[in-house]
């Protein structure tokens, strides 16, 4: 005696909702590449007028275009976070490494995060002369993502530092915040998508959830770790963890 | 922010680019700093280019007919036109990447910061 299953509806069903997801992957892709073409406009008029601002020695009104290009800023980091978002879930991120001083790239991201806030000081105490095999604009945008959080996260505690120190094989780099703090057992949830912190004190802050999210993805590539150690109120401890390239590895 | 909009030669900028709000902004950017802008939409534009040469092209990477990687290698293959600095800019994030295979000179992601793009036009013009 044979029983048979028919199972040409559930090989159907399946078929379509892969369908549907490479659909909606392709949107958000094709969406946030769209989105940017606009944003470039919008980002560049508003940089020329603030220059003709200055130049005609009308500082407040240049000032007010400097907190509209920051919000632009914001929003561009919006659409990048979505547009990675769909390569990091389809397994498609693509890194372009190359032999690198991991200090170049903490410093101008230092840098750039340094120029969107004055109420905050980002220092920095690095070990001389190392080199990682990394994608620098990709490391360039974890550290850029720290940095924006401590700023974000710190409405009180001014100062921001990255320490970092060398063991034989790794180069371990500490970004660390005077801020409002991660509870204990969010501290592996903050680096799966779309997780966000709620409370009250939290809830005020804008964000879609995955740029810690991509920043690990990111860190994982590289053959590295990521993890946050935090005490409420006092502040956070973000330590990015990457292998050296060694002088004898280094072609 | 500011802007060094006195250059004692004015150096001419072409980009091409299928977006119209891409081209009138990047003319207003490079006019305001001080530079002759040629903004077309027609990347077969850059095919034929006679004499005065631009001094630096930006070229968009996802062009509707001819691609900007295809534009870019038939530039770089032409001997009247392969020391023109071509600069490729395109939204996609892979556009590193993209450069180094067709030969461009740099690169430039949109959305992007006016300092940097004149930054890069200074760079190749002096």
């Amino acid at each position: 005696m044979f029983f048979g299953y028919d199972v040409t509806e559930q090989v159907g069903n399946r078929q379509k909702l892969e369908d549907a997801a490479v659909a909606k992957e392709e949107f958000l892709s094709m969406a946030s590449h769209e989105m940017r073409t606009p944003v470039t406009s919008i980002k560049g008029y508003t940089q020329v007028l603030e220059s003709k601002f200055m130049q005609a020695q009308d500082t407040s009104s240049a000032l007010l275009l400097s907190k509209l290009d920051e919000q632009i800023d914001n929003l561009t980091s919006l659409i990048t976070d979505l547009f990675d978002d769909t390569k990091v879930k389809e397994g498609k991120m693509v890194l372009h490494c190359e032999n690198l001083d991991i200090n170049s790239v903490v410093t101008d991201a230092i840098t750039e995060v340094q120029y969107t806030t004055t109420d905050h000081k980002i220092t920095s105490i690095l070990a001389p002369h190392v080199t990682v095999y990394a994608d620098r604009a990709r490391l360039k945008q974890v550290f850029v993502n720290l940095l924006t959080n401590a700023v974000k996260y710190s409405p009180k505690g001014k100062k921001i530092t990255v320490i970092s120190n060398i063991t034989q094989d790794f180069v371990i780099l500490n970004v660390e915040d005077f801020g409002l703090g991660i509870p204990e057992n969010e501290y592996a949830l903050i680096f799966t998508r779309f997780y966000r912190i709620h409370g009250k004190k939290f809830d005020t802050f804008p964000g879609l959830g995955l740029g810690l999210y991509i920043a690990a993805d990111i860190i994982h590539r590289h053959k590295g770790t990521i993890h946050v150690e935090s005490a409420m109120g006092k502040g956070s401890v973000f330590s990015v963890t990457l292998p050296i390239k060694k002088k004898y590895q280094i072609k | 922010m500011k802007i060094n909009t006195t250059l004692t030669r004015k150096k001419v900028i072409m980009v091409v680019d299928d977006n119209q709000g891409i081209l009138d902004v990047m003319k207003l950017m490079l006019e305001h700093a001080g530079y002759i802008a040629k903004v077309t939409k027609n990347g077969n534009d850059v095919r034929d280019l006679k004499s005065p040469l631009p001094d630096v092209i930006f070229l968009d990477i996802m062009l509707s007919g001819t691609s900007g990687i295809e534009l870019c290698k038939v530039l770089k293959s032409n001997k009247d036109t392969q020391n023109i600095p071509l600069i490729m800019f395109s939204a996609n994030g892979d556009i590193a990447h993209i450069t180094e295979k067709c030969g461009a000179d740099g690169f430039l992601g949109k959305p992007f910061q006016m300092k940097d793009m004149l930054a890069i036009v200074e760079k190749f013009t002096t």
